[in-house]
């Protein structure tokens, strides 16, 4: 660099002061990108996996606790903060079970401008067995 | 662009050199920068047609699961046998597919519902390269079966 004189300053100055910022800012976003996918991904997952859960009691109970736990199983080891809600209402032999899930992800690790955290939703309904033996 | 009035031989050349670049420079770090946006765009619409992709799945599976419920129990009382009332649980299967909104086909067997789902991801940042949807297709099988 230093061999180059005066001239050479108009392309480090380009590199400088708008490249290397612009280029950290887009790596940075192609995390938050990467990030955001995941967690919609995870938090999907988490629903089938509540919903899965649910189906397999009997009352409405025991569907909001299973699917709590299959939740957040579901996500553990992530600093999420998932709410489930069950809706029970046709909790019975032959009928269904849905579970929604909101999560909370911090992104403001990141350090974008303007992205704190982000709000992902996901539901997910399954069937229920209409033959299978009470426990 | 400040240049010395005297500038030796071999700076000279160097500094013609890079006149001569400095529009190459510039497009440069726009293609870069597109690059890496194009990047972004993959990373985030790859990722949300897997997440796409999951739900698709899992309604599939559900869709399959509700067709295998439809048990021929006629069959059941007198030969003991599990059998699928076929009709039945092929319209169970496709009722449940429209209730979450979505399209399939569903294949009936005996004892096995196969449920295969077609949707499409909206792309966000790919679409600034032309491409706009993503085919999503998931397949589930559920078998019906006495515990």
């Amino acid at each position: 660099m230093n061999d180059h004189h005066a001239d050479s300053g108009s392309v480090s100055a380009e590199l400088a002061v708008f490249v290397v910022p612009t280029l950290v800012l887009l790596t940075v976003f192609v995390v938050f990108c990467g990030r955001t996918a995941s967690a919609a991904i995870d938090v999907h997952a988490a629903a089938a996996a509540g919903a899965r859960a649910a189906a397999d009691t009997t009352t409405p109970a025991g569907a909001v606790r299973a699917a709590s736990d299959a939740v957040a199983a579901s996500v553990a080891g992530t600093s999420w903060t998932c709410t489930p809600t069950v809706g029970t209402g046709a909790l019975r032999p032959g009928g269904q079970v849905s579970v929604g899930v909101t999560c909370r992800v911090p992104l403001s690790d990141l350090g974008l401008p303007g992205v704190g955290a982000r709000t992902v939703q996901a539901s997910s309904t399954e069937p229920i067995d209409r033959y299978r033996a009470d426990p | 662009m400040n240049l010395p009035s005297r500038v030796p031989l071999l700076h000279r050349a160097s500094r013609r050199h890079h006149e001569a670049d400095a529009g190459t420079v510039t497009a440069f770090t726009v293609i870069l920068i597109l690059a890496v946006l194009a990047f972004a765009g993959l990373v985030l619409d790859a990722g949300l047609a897997i997440s796409t992709k999951v739900q698709a799945v899992s309604d599939a599976q559900s869709a399959a699961r509700a067709g295998a419920r439809e048990l021929d129990v006629a069959a059941l009382r007198t030969t003991g046998a599990i059998r699928l009332d076929q009709a039945q649980a092929e319209a169970t299967a496709q009722d449940w597919l429209s209730r979450v909104g979505l399209s399939g086909t569903v294949a009936v067997t005996p004892d096995t519902v196969t449920v295969t789902v077609h949707t499409t991801r909206r792309t966000q940042l790919l679409q600034l390269l032309g491409v706009r949807t993503i085919p999503i297709a998931a397949t589930a099988t559920a078998r019906a079966v006495q515990p």
